[in-house]
C-alpha cells in the first residue's frame, strides 16, 4: 500500500507521513481513532512491503441508495473488514479477489480496512452513508400512486364501456 | 465470506452454444416454410392460439435483464426492489384489455405506428417513431451487449463470439421464420426458464432458511428490509410506470395484439403476466440469500450467476448458462422482428414505397431484420460499456407515451395538441430529473407531466375523432 499512496494524490513527504496523516485525518473526522491508531501501529511493516494489499480508490463520494462498490490491488489473499461509527466491526471479505460491492448500509460512517490474511491493516477507505431524504421520496411515490391510479382508472373505465 | 469465481468449461460452453443455436434456427427455418405474404411473416397469419400467446406475453418479457437485474435490484434496493422489479407484471396485466381494444378498433392494422399516424397524424407519428426506434435499439444493443458479457464471465467465451452467436442466431431464425418462428421458441424458452428458476429456488431454500437469511439482513445490511428506505419506495412507482410505457407502445406487444387469434389476446397477456409475476420475485430472493449463504459479490449484476453457482455447482453454472441463453433469444428475437416490422410498415411502406406488393413488403422484413442485426453487432463489437445504460434514458421517453396512448384508444377527445405535448414536455422534464435527481424517479416524473398536460388538453378540447378512422384497409 504505502508504494501506492503517493501515486492517489499524496501532498509530499514520506510515504509512512503521508498514510499515516490520511488515516488520522479519517479517523478523526469519522471518530474511529481506536481504529486508526492499530493502522498506524501497522505502518511500520507496510512501508517495508511495497505489494501491500491497498484500495484503489482515494475517496468515495457519499453514498445516498445504501450500496457501494470498491476495488483492490493485492497479490494475494486478503481480509476486508468494515468498522461502523459505533466501534462494531465486521469481516466482509477473505480470500482472493479485486472487487467487492456491499449494500444495504444504514445511515452513518463507516470505516473499511484491508490487510494481507494473517497480516496487518495496510490501508483504510472511509465511506460516508447518507440516504436520500425521506419526505422527498414519499411526495415523489405519492405522486407515483397518483398517477398509476388515473391510468388504470383510464384503462377499467374505458374497458367497462368497450 | 470469500469470493467465488464461476467458470464453466470453455468447450462446454461452446456444445451449449451450438446446440441451443442449431435448436433455435432448425425450429426458425422449420415454421418459416410456410410465410408466403408480410403478414405470415410480420404477424404469422394472425392465428396465434392462447397457449402460444400466454408463452410468448411471458418470455418475451423475461429478458436477461429479468434473471440479472431483478436480483441486482434486490440486492441494491431490498425487499422494495425486488416488489418494485416484479410490478413490470402490471405491464402485462394492463395490455390485456389494451390488446382487446385494439384488435377491435384496428382489425387490419400491423404495428403501433399504424396508430399514432392514424390516429394522432404525421407530427405525433414521427415523434413516436423517434422514441419508440431509440428505445427499442438501445434495449437490442444492452440485450446483445449483456449477452457477450454474460456467455464470457460464464465460460471464458470470448466477449465479440458469444455476442455474435446469440446476435448471428436470432437474426437468422427470425430472417427466415418471422414473428411466427419468434412465438414458436419463445415457447420452448419459457419452459425452460421456468424449470430452471423453479430448481434454483428449492436448490437455495435447501442451503438456508428463510429465517436465517433474514437475520444475516437484519444484522449486516438493515436497509434492504427497511420498510423506509428512500430510494427503494421512489423505484416502486418509476419501475412500474416504466413496464407500464414499455409495453404500452412498443411494436413488440402491438404485433402480438395483432397476431393473436381473436379472443385470445386478452387471456393471453393476463396469463402472461401470472406466468411472468414470480420469476423476479424468485430471482430476487436468490440475491437476498447471497449474505446468508456467505457468497462476496464483485458487482451486483453478478449476484445470480454467483449465487447459483455456488448453491449447484457446476450444474448451476450450466443452467444459468442455458437460462442465460434463452432469456436473451426470447428478447432479442422478438425486438429484431417487432422493430424490422415496424421498420418496413411505417418507414418502408408508408415513406418510401406505398405501392409495395405482400411478397415484397416480407422480403423487404428479412433485409430489415438484416440490417438492425448488423447494426446492432456493429455498435456492440466496441464494447462501449456506456451504451447499455444509455437505455435507461429511454424511461422518460416511454413514460411519456401512457398517456397519449391509452387515452388516444378510448376516449374520442384526446387529441394531436394532447398528445405532442404530453409526450415533448413529459420526456423532457423526464430527462431532466434523471439528471439532477437521479434514475429512480425519471419515469415517474416524465408520466406525471405527460398525464397532467394530456388530460388538460383533452378536458379543453371540442373535437371528437371517429373510430372508424383506424380501420384502415390493409
Amino acid at each position: 500500500m504505502i508504494g501506492a499512496a503517493p501515486e492517489r494524490g499524496s501532498n509530499g513527504g514520506s510515504p509512512i507521513k503521508v498514510a499515516r496523516d490520511k488515516i488520522y485525518a479519517r479517523a478523526t473526522r469519522l471518530g474511529l481513532v481506536p481504529l486508526a491508531a492499530s493502522c498506524l501501529m501497522a505502518m511500520p511493516a507496510m512501508a517495508q512491503d511495497p505489494s501491500a494489499p491497498a484500495f484503489t480508490e482515494d475517496n468515495v463520494p457519499v453514498i445516498d441508495a445504501g450500496h457501494v462498490g470498491f476495488g483492490w490491488t493485492a497479490d494475494g489473499p486478503v481480509t476486508i473488514r468494515l468498522t461502523r461509527d459505533n466501534g462494531e466491526t465486521r469481516a466482509v471479505f477473505g480470500g482472493q479477489g479485486e472487487k467487492l460491492f456491499l449494500s444495504g448500509l444504514a445511515d452513518g460512517d463507516y470505516m473499511l480496512s484491508i490487510a494481507p490474511e494473517g497480516g496487518a491493516v495496510s490501508d483504510t477507505l472511509a465511506l460516508e452513508v447518507r440516504h436520500q431524504s425521506l419526505a422527498r421520496a414519499l411526495w415523489l411515490t405519492l405522486v407515483g400512486a397518483v398517477v398509476f391510479a388515473l391510468v388504470l382508472a383510464v384503462i377499467v373505465r374505458g374497458a367497462r364501456h368497450d | 465470506m470469500t469470493e467465488r469465481t464461476i467458470f464453466l468449461d470453455p468447450t462446454l460452453g461452446w456444445i451449449l452454444l451450438a446446440a441451443f443455436s442449431v435448436l433455435w434456427v432448425g425450429l426458425g427455418f422449420y415454421w418459416g416454410r410456410r410465410n408466403k405474404s408480410f403478414e405470415d411473416h410480420a404477424l404469422a397469419g394472425r392465428n396465434i392460439g392462447l397457449a402460444l400467446g400466454s408463452a410468448t406475453a411471458a418470455a418475451t418479457w423475461i429478458t436477461s435483464n429479468t434473471t440479472m437485474l431483478a436480483p441486482q435490484f434486490a440486492l441494491e434496493l431490498g425487499v422494495w426492489g425486488m416488489l418494485a422489479y416484479s410490478t413490470a407484471s402490471l405491464g402485462l396485466f394492463l395490455f390485456a384489455p389494451l390488446a382487446v381494444r385494439i384488435r377491435k378498433l384496428m382489425p387490419h392494422g400491423y404495428t403501433s405506428g399504424d396508430f399514432f399516424r392514424l390516429r394522432y397524424g404525421r407530427v405525433a407519428w414521427a415523434i413516436f417513431l423517434v422514441f419508440t426506434l431509440f428505445y427499442s435499439l438501445t434495449w437490442l444493443v444492452s440485450m446483445a451487449m449483456a449477452g457477450g458479457i454474460l456467455l464470457e464471465a460464464l465460460a471464458g467465451i470470448d466477449y465479440v463470439w458469444g455476442m455474435s452467436v446469440i446476435l448471428g442466431v436470432c437474426v437468422l431464425y427470425t430472417m427466415r421464420g418471422g414473428l411466427g418462428a419468434v412465438i414458436g421458441t419463445d415457447f420452448i424458452q419459457t419452459l425452460i426458464i421456468l424449470i430452471g428458476i423453479v430448481i434454483v429456488g428449492f436448490a437455495v431454500l435447501s442451503q438456508v432458511s428463510v429465517g436465517e437469511i433474514h437475520a444475516e439482513l437484519t444484522a449486516h445490511k438493515p436497509a434492504l428490509l427497511d420498510v423506509l428506505f428512500p430510494a427503494a419506495i421512489m423505484a416502486i412507482f418509476n419501475n412500474l410506470l416504466f413496464g407500464l410505457g414499455e409495453v404500452f407502445h412498443n411494436n413488440v406487444w402491438w404485433s402480438r395484439a395483432f397476431a393473436f387469434r381473436d379472443g385470445v389476446g386478452g387471456k393471453a397477456f393476463l396469463i402472461g403476466g401470472f406466468i411472468w409475476l414470480p420469476i423476479p420475485v424468485a430471482a430476487g430472493f436468490i440475491a437476498l440469500a447471497s449474505g446468508a449463504l456467505g457468497v462476496a459479490i464483485p458487482s451486483s449484476d453478478m449476484v445470480a450467476p454467483l449465487v447459483i453457482a455456488q448453491v449447484l455447482g457446476t450444474a448451476g453454472a450450466v443452467g444459468i448458462f442455458i437460462i442465460v441463453f434463452c432469456s436473451l433469444a426470447s428478447s432479442i428475437d422478438s425486438l429484431l422482428a417487432a422493430t424490422a416490422d415496424l421498420v418496413t410498415e411505417d418507414i418502408w411502406r408508408r415513406l418510401i414505397r406505398p405501392g409495395s406488393s405482400a411478397e415484397h413488403l416480407k422480403g423487404a422484413a428479412q433485409w430489415v431484420t438484416l440490417g438492425l442485426g448488423l447494426l446492432t453487432w456493429a455498435l456492440c463489437a466496441p464494447r462501449i460499456g456506456t451504451l447499455a445504460t444509455v437505455l435507461f434514458f429511454a424511461g422518460p421517453l416511454v413514460g411519456a407515451m401512457i398517456f397519449p396512448i391509452i387515452t388516444g384508444l378510448y376516449w374520442r377527445r384526446a387529441n394531436t395538441i394532447a398528445a405532442v405535448g404530453g409526450m415533448v414536455l413529459g420526456a423532457g422534464a423526464g430527462l431532466v430529473t434523471y439528471f439532477t435527481i437521479g434514475w429512480f424517479v425519471a419515469t415517474t416524473v416524465a408520466t406525471a407531466v405527460s398525464c397532467a398536460w394530456v388530460l388538460g388538453a383533452c378536458a379543453m378540447s371540442k373535437s371528437r375523432f371517429e373510430w372508424i378512422r383506424l380501420k384502415e384497409d390493409a
